[in-house]
């Protein structure tokens, strides 16, 4: 019988181990989050986030003993999604380069109360069918 | 022997079809037989294909008058926004997979069934479902938004049944997810011994790259109308501008999904006019391994292109300037096919049975659409057309001059092979013929007045336009007939056609080596594949016009 | 002849195959998920920029006793999860058992714990709305995103649940053998619902806490 419960135990070795890491990697993240880092909360946060998906995807998900067709299928979610942020980032960061026609309101002011084209009224002139901007 | 593997050679009496293989309704609505769940799609996306021309008959009969005679501003949107979400969702995305997809593709690749039959039925019945919650939102008075959703009318000031709209096509989007996820693994996991990837017929391979964009792209779509349904039932401010909220935000979320769309619909249609032009020219298809490339490098490209629907939405000009770059990119592997499409046909031995009648008009039409799609890409030239029957020409050229035609095509070519019959050549050259003349009449006017300024989704314009719209739905008309045609013929052909052989058309699929119609498990035995497909003469040389046969089947039968 | 045909089905010509064929169809749904949870995830991503500050304001609100309790209790449901598959790979029906009634167990004590928050944010008032008790507007973005990505995180779980019940249940009345190809299958979705949260931590309880 003691060969059963050893073999249980071995069973149980190493997802245990990854366990223990994951929930040590929780403590940091929600630990150092009170730690006043600016820039480096967020790093950190989202590399801890990152660090536990992987150890999630690689040792629960056997990954790490997958043949690479299951490893592409792994992969390509995660691919497509970083074209979405890349190119849908590409409108935000930008959009305020050069004075460009956005309908968006910026942050620090009360939105409720904010009122439309807050962009500089002299550099884009409009069409003439769109009528005066005043 | 490792393990278990199960060997299928079965003593099968050789009359019994997949047709013959139970008769009541419950061996329909319960079987998990690929070829009897494409015939069940087929019944549901014919069903809603005469539902959205409907739709398209009333708006272009509203469109002939200058004045809005018949409709209401309120009862034309939801007119064309029936059209739009009936055509692209409950027919169009659907179409060549679920009912031509689903039935050759595991034939092709010398498979039994697909991966997984059971989630194959139950994406019908998803489809079913989210077909049911459409019809309710029409029957409920329809929608005024568009078939884009947009926000903030689609949140906050619709007074139409978005809810309802927006979850039917959420519900079908998890059958496109599911039938996608189903054909990946069949073509990965399934293929016959010998069915090396660079062995695979064109349609299958566009069928993969088909899957590959439903599996990443409708999710998105998902989430985009799940934000427009909690905003507008639940009060959840995301796209409210008074919350700091973005608009645009949500085009970027449908867009993502709805121009790879574009591509879900347009590319199984060149998989079957691949096959199509190779048959009846009697060529290999012309630079196979770089069609191959082409469609893959358009799924994957076709990704990364939405922002060209957003040229004037309020998108950064940065922005604008990449994803017009990416979208003239996009154009070349199109464009690519196109040239090796006509090489096929070169040389050939053509003979102009009607799905190649249909396929040469995919390959104008297609052309033509594609072409102005990149006048479209360039901004400029955009911020003038956008919104304008410039547009509405342009898809329409793509997706009903292109898909439609195709499905047509594939339709009449595998029809011997589904039904075991042949319908009457004569009058489906004729519809093919009365097709491609209504098509053009109904949407060449529409690039010129769409160039000269009418602005879509007006039903009230001015009165020089009045002439092209009407050009435009008396080709409308013309249309209807067309469609009408095969769906007469073609039942006909279902009780009184000639029995269709194996292979009919002399062609070099392996589902041609099966009878037609086919077996329930497809094959008697699992053909071995020992050569590439399309061996209707020798390689690198021209077709022998003296003889017309194939040099070799793709596939031997044990 | 051989004793696994029990576990084979159409249209499969092997065992191995269709072993691989369930997690790879199971991998290529779960790229579909991250895609879908993608476009809520660019939605918080594209607000926060533009609205660094109410976010902060906002995410001050959420109660990271419970966000942390609750990632405790989902990552070690895929602990049991994961065991229950190596467990059904060995053969071994009661441990397997028993490791997945932990895990839907687990997953039930992570929507009671759920429903306690819940009840906590609406007593705050937290639900956008006309007597949104943040300032500015923008905060009510945040607790849209909140509610929403909870609520679906939570049906996904709900469905997680109910499916390892069913072949808990399966394996229990013996329909299902130990060795069946479908535990991975339902492993790997399990482990997504988990991945999920573990980005949901610090998007909506660790921000701005400083």
């Amino acid at each position: 019988m003691s060969s059963e419960t050893h073999s249980t135990f071995k069973l149980w070795r190493k997802p245990s181990l990854i366990w223990l890491g994951l929930l040590l990697l929780l403590a940091i993240s929600v630990g150092s989050a009170y730690i006043p880092l600016g820039p480096g909360n967020g790093a950190i946060n989202y590399g801890v986030a990152v660090t536990k998906a992987a150890l999630v995807l690689v040792f629960f998900m056997h990954l790490d003993r997958s043949r690479a067709l299951i490893r592409l299928a792994a992969l390509a979610g995660l691919f497509w999604l970083g074209f979405m942020f890349a190119l849908s980032l590409s409108d935000y960061l930008t959009r305020d380069w050069n004075g460009s026609a956005t309908t968006l309101a910026p942050a620090k002011k009360d939105l409720a109360t904010h009122e439309r084209g807050d962009f500089p009224k002299d550099r884009l002139p409009l069409a003439p069918q769109f009528g005066s901007r005043d | 022997m490792s393990d278990a593997a199960l060997i299928y050679v079965r003593h099968r009496d050789k009359e019994e079809s997949y047709l013959q293989h139970g008769h009541t309704l419950w061996s329909w609505l319960a079987t998990t037989d690929h070829k009897r769940i494409g015939i069940l799609y087929a019944l549901s996306i014919t069903f809603f294909f005469f539902i959205g021309g409907m739709a398209a008959g009333i708006v272009r009969i509203e469109l002939m008058f200058p004045h809005g005679e018949f409709l209401s501003d309120d009862a034309y949107n939801r007119m064309f926004t029936l059209h739009g979400i009936i055509m692209v969702w409950f027919f169009l995305v659907p179409s060549i997979p679920t009912t031509l997809g689903n039935f050759m593709m595991p034939m092709m690749i010398g498979a039994r069934d697909v991966a997984f039959p059971r989630l194959n039925l139950m994406s019908w019945y998803i489809f079913v479902i989210g077909a049911c919650f459409a019809i309710f939102s029409i029957v409920a008075g329809g929608v005024d938004t568009g078939w884009t959703f947009y926000t903030p009318l689609s949140t906050m000031f619709s007074n139409g049944a978005v809810i309802s709209a927006a979850a039917g096509v959420f519900i079908v989007g998890f059958s496109s997810i599911a039938t996608g996820v189903n054909f990946i693994t069949t073509v990965h996991m399934l293929r016959a011994p010998g069915m090396a990837w660079f062995r695979l017929p064109l349609f299958v391979w566009a069928i993969y790259a088909t899957s590959l964009v439903m599996v990443l792209a409708t999710p998105v779509l998902a989430m985009s109308l799940l934000l427009v349904m909690a905003e507008r039932w639940l009060g959840m401010p995301i796209f409210n501008p008074a919350n700091g909220g973005d608009p645009i935000l949500f085009q970027h979320l449908f867009w993502f999904y709805s121009h790879p769309a574009v591509y879900i619909m347009v590319l199984p249609a060149m998989g079957v006019v691949s096959e199509v032009f190779a048959c009846f020219a009697r060529r290999r298809v012309f630079g196979y391994a770089m069609m191959v490339y082409a469609m893959m490098a358009i799924a994957v490209i076709g990704f990364f292109v939405w922002g060209h629907h957003m040229f004037v939405a309020g998108e950064s000009q940065y922005a604008n300037l990449i994803f017009s770059f990416l979208s003239f990119i996009v154009a070349v592997p199109s464009a690519i096919k196109v040239f090796n499409w006509t090489a096929t046909l070169y040389r050939g031995q053509i003979t102009f049975e009607a799905p190649l009648i249909y396929a040469l008009g995919f390959l104008g039409l297609f052309t033509t659409g594609g072409l102005t799609g990149l006048f479209l890409a360039s901004v400029p030239i955009d911020v003038h057309v956008t919104d304008t029957y410039f547009v509405v020409a342009h898809f329409h050229y793509i997706m009903v001059g292109g898909s439609v035609s195709a499905f047509f095509a594939g339709l009449h070519f595998w029809w011997p092979k589904i039904t075991g019959r042949l319908y009457s050549e004569a009058w489906a050259r004729f519809a093919a013929i009365v097709m491609f003349l209504g098509f053009n009449t109904t949407f060449m006017p529409q690039f010129i007045m769409g160039y000269g300024g009418m602005p879509r989704r007006y039903h009230v314009y001015p009165p020089e336009f009045q002439v092209w719209h009407v050009m435009s739905s008396v080709g409308g008309i013309v249309l209807f007939v067309a469609y009408t045609l095969p769906l007469i013929y073609l039942t006909w052909s279902l009780f009184y056609g000639k029995k269709a052989g194996a292979n009919p058309w002399g062609a070099t699929g392996l589902e041609w080596q099966t009878a037609s119609p086919p077996p329930k498990d497809n094959f008697e035995a699992l053909p071995r594949v020992k050569a590439a497909p399309y061996a209707y003469h020798p390689d690198r040389e021209a077709p022998d016009p003296d003889k017309r046969e194939p040099e070799t089947m793709q596939g031997e039968m044990p | 002849m051989s004793d696994a045909s029990p576990l084979l089905r159409e249209p499969w010509p092997s065992l191995e195959r269709q072993k691989v064929a369930v997690s790879f169809g199971m991998w290529v749904f779960i790229a579909s998920e991250v895609l879908f949870f993608g476009g809520l995830f660019l939605a918080y991503t594209v607000y926060r920029h533009l609205d660094a500050e109410a976010f902060k304001a906002a995410a001050r609100e959420t109660e990271v006793f419970y966000g942390a309790t609750n990632t405790a209790v989902l990552l070690t449901s895929s602990l049991t999860m994961a065991m229950a598959v190596k467990a059904s790979e060995e053969g071994l029906r009661r441990m397997t058992l028993w490791c997945l009634g932990t895990t839907a167990a687990l997953g039930l004590a992570f929507l009671v714990i759920k429903g306690f928050e819940y009840h906590s944010d609406l007593e705050k008032g937290l639900w956008p709305g006309p007597d949104f008790p943040l300032h500015p507007a923008a905060t009510q973005l945040f607790w849209a995103f909140y509610w929403i990505a909870t609520g679906i995180h939570a049906v996904h779980l709900t469905v997680g649940i109910g499916i390892v019940t069913v072949i808990a249940v399966q394996l229990k009345r013996g329909t299902l053998p130990v060795e069946a190809t479908r535990f991975e299958g339902v492993a790997l979705y399990w482990h997504l619902v988990d991945t999920i949260w573990i980005f949901l931590l610090p998007m909506l309880y660790l921000v701005g806490r400083a």
